[in-house]
């Protein structure tokens, strides 16, 4: 064993069918029924969600399904968990989509589900985000002044955990 | 919608598509042609470049009715047979993929540089040209260096 895995270059198995184009990625899968997501994004750093109205999405041909954050918790899915708390580490609630505020540029506030990728995405732009702009931070350090805006309702500074000292 | 002839890795093709099918779409889901990726959706990442006529190009930026009348070659159409394009090769004897979800970006993009540049390449031309492509699990350290090393013997043999 040791002449055959010991100071020798190691060639892998699965290299040739990646350097031939034959690995089978998720994204190469096609399952009967597949149908494809495509995003809703929030243009504002800060902002509540006053409204999102999906009816014209849903309408669009080929669309199967829309869904929001705040459907997405009455259907019983809870915050995401964090995977390494440190001792007295803050944990505002997260979830995959923003329910009735988005707190960054891009947060996802709804999924367009289609038969296919090209009429998801038609139909993202379809649904209509009614926000109230709110003033946000967007440098470290004057979120830690006080008084700065905390980004979750959760907690009352935007300092989530001290690690060490300052 | 259209109807799109092209050459794809020497067989001729033809397939109806809307006029806003991305090359990436024609090959990967009309074609069944997958060792194409899409890698990022923005036309950053690179896995997705393939050869028209020869040259390097993002099919993920391509309509494909852009490569009408065009021959186009993918990654499955490089190997000769069973036997491997000296780029390919390249990137298996210097350990340059782990996830090889990148890799066919990677190596049709490394065989146009070294016909771009004729097989002489050194380490700074080789990450200057590389900037379009983008790796997520180790870093470009033996991607160079297969790159380099697939030019010094395409260079032998030329």
């Amino acid at each position: 064993m040791a002449t055959r895995y010991f100071g020798v270059a190691m060639k892998r198995r699965e290299d040739p069918r990646f350097i031939t184009g034959r690995g089978t990625y998720v994204d190469d899968l096609t399952l009967p029924g597949l149908a494809y997501a495509a995003m809703v994004r929030s243009p504002h750093a800060h902002a509540r969600i006053r409204a999102i109205r999906k009816e014209k999405a849903l309408q669009h041909p080929g669309v199967i399904a829309v869904f929001t954050g705040r459907d997405m918790v009455d259907s019983g899915v809870k915050s995401l968990p964090c995977g390494w708390l440190l001792p007295g580490m803050k944990l505002p609630p997260h979830y995959p989509m923003a329910v009735d505020k988005v707190r960054h540029v891009g947060e996802i506030v709804a999924v367009v589900i289609a038969e296919d990728r090209y009429t998801a995405e038609d139909a993202a732009r379809l649904v209509e985000v009614e926000y109230e702009v709110l003033p946000a931070v967007a440098d470290g350090a004057k979120a830690l002044q006080p008084g700065a805006l905390a980004p979750s309702c959760a907690s009352s500074s935007n300092l989530c955990s001290m690690y060490g000292s300052l | 919608m259209s109807t799109v002839k092209l050459t794809v890795n020497g067989k001729a093709v033809s397939a109806d598509v809307e006029d806003r099918t991305l090359l990436v779409h024609l090959l990967r889901d009309h074609l069944g042609l997958t060792g194409t990726h899409v890698g990022c959706d923005t036309s950053q990442c690179g896995a997705c470049v393939v050869h028209i006529d020869g040259r390097a190009v993002k099919s993920c930026t391509t309509l494909a009715v852009q490569a009408s009348g065009s021959s186009v070659t993918t990654i499955e159409g490089l190997a000769k047979g069973d036997e491997l394009h000296p780029m390919q090769a390249a990137f298996r004897d210097n350990h340059g993929l782990q996830c090889g979800y990148c890799t066919p970006g990677m190596i049709m993009s490394a065989v146009d540089i070294v016909h771009r540049y004729g097989g002489k390449l050194d380490e700074a031309t080789v990450r200057h040209e590389l900037e379009g492509n983008i790796c997520r699990c180790t870093g470009y350290h033996n991607i160079v260096r297969a790159v380099r090393y697939a030019a010094e013997r395409l260079r032998v043999q030329a």
